[in-house]
Parts: C-alpha cells; sequence; structure tokens
C-alpha cells in the first residue's frame, strides 16, 4: 500500500521481451510510471511502442518479464484491472452500424452497468470531444479528425485511472491535434494517469512531464525533456548576419565560458553554447560594443530529433 | 449487462445491410425466381390432379406399379388420411393415336410409352408436364432401389408400409410416397437450408468483434471489464435471433406470397432452421477465427462454402446430391447443407419419425461439434500477433 501522499506506481514493467520469431520486438524494456504522470513513450515506427501497449494490456503474449498495474499483475482475466484503464488506439476502434453516441455509449457500457451513470458520463465525453453536433451521425458520415475525437471518447468516457493512448494524433488535421493535446492535458488535470505514445516530438515534449526513447524495442533514453537534452550537451545555437567582422571580437566571444563554438564564414556568425540563459543577450552587447553591424538573428534550441539523433545516429522520422 | 450487450449487438446485427442482404433479401430473390422459372408448380391446390395417359409398349411392371401407387390416392380419402390434397394422377390406358389425340385436344397433360425405359410424350411445357418430367427422372433415379422394395411386396401388405421399412436402407425419397411434386419442393428447402447456412456472414462478423487479434474494435472490446465468453454468448444470442427471424420471413415468404405448399410440420421446420442457423453462425466464427486474412477474404470464402455446399446438397440439380449420397458418402456427410436437407427431406416425406429425429440427432450433433471447436477458439487468451 502506498503511504498518504505518496505517489503509486501505475505501470512497472520489468524485463519485458517480445520476439516475433527471429526479431526482438522487445528486448528487456523496463518502464516504471507513477501516478498522475503524463509519460511519452516516443519512438519511430517499428520501435516497438504499439508492441510495448499490447503486451501491458495482456493482448500479446510476450515472452518474458512482467507487467504490473496499479500493483497488481496483469493478466488476460484482470478484469477489475481493466476497468480503471482506457485504451486509445492507433486505429479508429468503432463499429460502423452505431451512431457516435451508441458507439460511446456500448463501449462505455462494458465497464459502467448502471445506466444513470452511464448516461451521465456519455454526455460528459460528448461535450470533452466536441461531438455534441454530431451525436446521430454514423461514424462513415464523419471526417477523420471527427473520427479520432470519436475513438478518444470511446476510450475515456468511463473515467479510467489509466488511459493510454498509442499514437492518438497520426494523419488529423493540426486543429484536431491541438484539440486532442488540449485534452490530454485536460484529463491529466482530473487526476488520470496517461501514457502517451508517439513519434510527432513536438507534442510529446508538449504535453509529457516525462518521456523515454524507445528504439528497436529498448529505452535508449528517459526523463524530463531537459534531461534528455542535456544528456547529449548539445544547447541552443545562434546565427547572425553579420558585415565586416574582426577576428578581435570572435575572440572575444570565445572568452564566456558557457560559449562552446564560434564560426565566421561569409556573413555567419554561428554560437553554440551548452548552458546559460542569456548567450545571445551577451552576443549583442559584444556586436554593438564593437560596433560589428548585423542583422537578421535566429537563435534556437535543441530539439528531441537531436537528442534521439545523438544517440541513435538517425532522425526521429524520416522527414526531419 | 447482458441488456446491453445484447440490444448493441441486436442493432448492428440488423444495420448491417450486407449480412442482412445475403441472409434475408437473397434467398427471398431466389425464391421468387425459382417460383417464375418453375411456373408456381407447387402453388398449394393450384394442380391437384395430373389427367395422363398410359401406352403400354412393352410390360414395365415396376413402372406401372409406381403409376398406379400414384394413382391409388385417388378417390375417395380414408378418414385417417389428413393428406388429401396430394397430386395424383387421372390415368387412362390406351393406344398410341389416341393418347396423342387426347393430347393435342387438352384432354391429358401428357402421356407415358411404357417400355423398359419409359418415355414421356408431352406437346407444351407447364406445372403438369413439369410434374410429369419429375416423376418420371425420380423414377428412373431409384428404379435399382424400386425394384428391390417392390420384389418383396406381395401385393397383400402395405406398400407405404414397406417403404417405411426400408427407408433406411435405400435412402428412399421416393416421389411416389407422399408427393408427386416433391423434387419441386424439395429445391425450396434446399433455399431454405441454404438460407440458414447464410449465417455464417453475421458467425464471421462475430469473431471479427470479439477476438481482440482481428480489428481494433475486437481488441477495444477485449480490454474492457467484460469476458470474451459474455461478448460471445450475447452475440451468439442476438445473432440467433435475428437469423431466425429471417428465415421466419423467408418461409412465411414462400408459403403465403409464393403458395408453396412446405407441409404441415411447421413446428418441425422451423426447429430444422433454428438447427441450420446455429450451425451456420457457429461455421462462420470458426472461419473467422481460423482462416487468417481480412474480413472481405473470410466472407468470400464463408459464402464460397454455403454455396458450395448447396450445390451439391441438390441447389442446381437434385441429381447431384443422390450421386454425392451414393458415390462420395464421406463430402455427404462432412456437408452440413446436406444434414439439413435431409432432415427437411424425413420430415416432408416421413413427418415425425424416427428418421426425422435420427436426421435431428445428426443436426445437434453437428452443433456440438461446433461448439466444442469454437471453446477451444475462444479459450485462447493472448496472442501472438495482433
Amino acid at each position: 500500500m502506498t503511504k498518504k501522499g505518496e505517489m503509486e506506481m501505475v505501470i512497472k514493467i520489468k524485463n519485458l521481451v517480445k520476439r516475433y520469431g527471429d526479431l526482438i520486438a522487445l528486448d528487456h524494456l523496463n518502464l516504471e510510471i507513477n501516478e498522475g504522470e503524463i509519460f511519452g513513450l516516443l519512438g519511430p515506427d517499428g520501435s516497438g511502442k504499439s508492441t510495448a501497449i499490447h503486451c501491458m494490456l495482456s493482448l500479446l503474449k510476450y515472452d518474458k518479464g512482467s507487467v504490473e498495474l496499479f500493483g497488481r499483475n496483469m493478466t488476460p482475466a484482470a478484469y477489475d484491472i481493466k476497468r480503471d484503464i482506457g485504451v486509445v488506439m492507433q486505429g479508429v476502434a468503432v463499429f460502423n452500424e452505431l451512431t457516435v453516441i451508441e458507439n460511446i455509449d456500448y463501449f462505455c457500457g462494458l465497464y459502467i452497468p448502471d445506466e444513470g451513470r452511464r448516461n451521465q458520463l456519455v454526455r460528459e465525453a460528448v461535450d470533452f470531444c466536441n461531438l455534441a453536433e454530431f451525436t446521430r451521425y454514423y461514424p462513415k458520415k464523419l471526417s477523420g479528425g471527427l473520427l479520432r475525437r470519436l475513438n478518444i471518447a470511446c476510450g475515456i468516457a468511463h473515467k479510467p485511472k489509466l488511459i493510454i493512448m498509442d499514437e492518438p494524433t497520426v494523419s488529423v488535421d493540426p486543429q484536431t491535434r491541438n484539440c486532442i493535446l488540449e485534452g490530454v492535458l485536460k484529463l491529466n488535470k482530473e487526476g488520470a494517469t496517461v501514457l502517451y505514445t508517439s513519434h510527432y516530438m513536438e507534442e510529446v515534449e508538449l504535453i509529457c512531464t516525462r518521456l523515454a526513447i524507445l528504439e528497436k524495442g529498448k529505452i535508449v533514453a528517459s526523463g524530463t525533456s531537459d534531461e534528455l537534452k542535456a544528456l547529449i550537451g548539445a544547447g541552443e545555437k545562434i546565427q547572425i548576419e553579420v558585415f565586416n567582422m574582426d577576428s578581435k571580437v570572435i575572440e572575444i566571444l570565445k572568452e564566456n565560458v558557457n560559449i562552446s563554438y564560434v564560426s565566421y564564414t561569409g556573413k555567419s556568425l554561428v554560437i553554440k553554447s551548452n548552458k546559460g540563459k542569456h548567450n545571445l543577450a551577451y552576443a549583442i552587447e559584444i556586436l554593438e560594443e564593437y560596433k560589428v553591424p548585423f542583422r537578421n538573428i535566429t537563435s534556437t534550441q535543441p530539439t528531441l530529433n537531436d537528442v534521439f539523433l545523438e544517440i541513435t545516429g538517425k532522425g526521429l522520422r524520416d522527414d526531419v | 449487462m447482458f441488456k446491453h450487450l445484447f440490444s448493441y449487438s441486436l442493432k448492428r446485427q440488423i444495420r448491417q445491410k450486407d449480412t442482412m442482404f445475403w441472409t434475408m433479401i437473397f434467398p427471398i430473390i431466389l425464391a421468387t425466381l425459382f417460383n417464375i422459372t418453375t411456373g408456381n408448380a407447387v402453388t398449394k391446390g393450384a394442380v391437384t390432379q395430373i389427367p395422363i395417359a398410359l401406352v403400354i409398349e412393352e410390360e414395365n411392371e415396376n413402372f406401372m406399379m409406381a403409376i398406379e401407387s400414384i394413382s391409388m390416392m385417388k378417390g375417395p380419402k380414408s378418414s385417417g388420411d389428413e393428406k388429401e390434397d396430394e397430386i395424383i394422377f387421372l390415368t387412362t390406358l390406351t393406344d398410341d393415336e389416341t393418347a396423342k389425340e387426347m393430347l393435342y385436344n387438352g384432354e391429358i397433360g401428357g402421356y407415358y410409352i411404357v417400355s423398359a425405359s419409359p418415355v414421356l410424350v408431352i406437346n407444351e411445357s407447364g406445372n403438369k408436364q413439369a410434374v410429369m418430367k419429375s416423376f418420371l427422372d425420380r423414377y428412373e433415379q431409384k428404379e435399382t432401389a424400386l425394384i428391390d422394395i417392390l420384389d418383396q411386396w406381395s401385393g397383400e401388405a402395405d406398400y407405404s408400409d414397406i417403404l417405411k421399412e426400408k427407408s433406411g436402407e435405400y435412402f428412399i425419397d421416393l416421389p411416389v410416397t407422399r408427393n408427386s411434386i416433391s423434387s419441386i419442393v424439395m429445391y425450396y428447402y434446399v433455399l431454405v437450408s441454404m438460407a440458414c447456412m447464410y449465417s455464417v456472414m453475421p458467425g464471421i462478423n462475430l469473431t471479427a468483434n470479439i477476438l481482440p487479434n482481428q480489428t481494433p474494435v475486437a481488441a477495444r472490446n477485449g480490454l474492457g471489464g467484460i469476458s470474451k465468453f459474455k461478448l460471445f454468448y450475447t452475440g451468439l444470442l442476438s445473432t440467433f435471433v435475428v437469423q431466425n427471424i429471417n428465415i421466419l420471413v423467408l418461409l412465411a415468404y414462400v408459403k403465403i406470397v409464393l403458395s408453396v405448399d412446405l407441409g404441415n410440420e411447421i413446428a418441425y421446420t422451423f426447429l430444422i432452421c433454428m438447427l441450420g442457423n446455429v450451425i451456420g453462425i457457429c461455421l462462420g466464427v470458426i472461419i473467422g477465427g481460423i482462416v487468417k486474412g481480412k474480413k472481405s477474404t473470410k466472407s468470400l470464402l464463408g459464402i464460397g462454402i454455403v454455396m458450395l455446399g448447396s450445390m451439391l446438397g441438390g441447389m442446381i440439380n437434385l441429381d447431384i446430391k443422390y450421386l454425392i449420397q451414393n458415390e462420395y458418402p464421406v463430402i455427404a456427410k462432412i456437408n452440413p447443407i446436406n444434414a439439413l436437407i435431409d432432415c427437411f427431406y424425413s420430415l416432408y416425406y416421413n413427418g415425425s419419425s424416427s428418421k426425422l429425429s435420427l436426421a435431428l440427432f445428426r443436426l445437434f450433433i453437428w452443433c456440438v461439434g461446433m461448439f466444442v471447436i469454437i471453446g477451444i477458439m475462444l479459450r485462447r487468451n493472448q496472442y501472438e500477433y495482433i
């Protein structure tokens, strides 16, 4: 039992191994997620995110390891555990023969037998996913974004303690994506622990309190976004278009302990720093002091893709 | 919980247009087309007596006895005979010239030239001629068996008793027992059997909704707080209800709208249909669970199996059923449609007899066997692949 004030561990996976023939889909996966977290599982396609979820939910057989949810061993017949879990699958999992409201009611009914309570929860889910105008529609009449919202409504209507979202924003427009991300934050505020998988690093970075990077079935790094960036030692990158700069100025810039790298080629001055918060201000101050004309300043922070690139030697997404 | 699962399952069934087409609309269309092509030959009361003539060219005692057995049914009925509206031949024994004249005058529907191989002479095609042709066909098919039976008939014993006694030995579906239009009615029974077996479609859908390795929706169902068995039996029950309603609609359509006489044993007919529906649904569940691939592939396979089974059971030509039964008994035994048709045959020819009980028992065994396979299939809780 957890003491009052102490966070309960919602998911605990130890040494999980899953093989598909010769292919190792999960390679001694270890994962611990605490109550109240939004935990991001980040990885490219085929890295094992969905397999990890399916094993976690006892849908897939695994070769080795253990899965504990809410401190109890997860098995296919652990219905009491399943009642506290809501799953939003990667594929839209709704019945085409049922309307929006019927779909939500049906799936909610798998967890909530009481009709009165269920009706209330269904109404809340409809409002939560902004589906009030479409309750009498059949899924085939809905757009891709609305279908995704329906998919989410079906997964969360019963107010689960743990919500597992497997790439819920795949193939949706930016508005729907924002709507989904806001929804995840709202659910978390209402008390749900969220496991969120995605290969979109921006959204994971935006909503997750902690994350892990999965590559070839292994967790190659985990922590907060800042911790991961710090892990690779990459910091801010400043680019300034300058005119007629003296090499003396470059030397002065290099004297700052936070600045690790300075280069000046053509009209482009590039400054890289590992730490410190005011490096851009410092660079501008020096340029003004030595009357170096400049314009077009850009400052970029390292992304999770940089982290992924650094750790695995390849990009998180092909298009990045 | 049961009410929740059952009512939604029922809604889904009713709204599945493709399934409703195959299980209700398609058999009705087929029945209508069949009725048009057979020219209402089995319309109740439309044909009760067929005047025919016999021209004896050569002695054929067996054929004459077969004709006589039909003709024996005409005239005043005994008090215990409730099947008074049987079709019978009103036979006139005459010579070739007179027969021709009677035929051209429309006094008879046709005439048989009796010889070692009897020949039917007709000058038009219609209900009466179809019945006469059917009688001759069936006679030829079963001649060998008939000879054996008739050899034992001393003339004193009740002919129908001998037939009953030998029925198991020779698969007696002889046209001379109860109804001379039997072969046409039998096509309707094959059609009803086929309609029952189209339950294979909702069976496949049922699997697609409850086995987590099949579809995302099944995976979501599997993650609910309800066991797969509960989902299965509520789904099975709702499918069973819908399919039985479909069959009732079909039977009502055939009996009332098409006025086909399907016999008086409606309760037994429906019982056979119910068992047929169970077998159809279970077959669909097994196909859905065992066969890899898309749902559409499974549906095609299911429809293919039902169509092939129906064809081998006599859907296109009843002779095929006898051929398979005699030449390839194993195929006949593993064809569930054949088992269903045999039940209808037994019911139609023998009423609620011991032969029907045996045929029903065979259907029951089919059901039990399929439930065992499904039970094993559903026991599996986790999957290698999703």
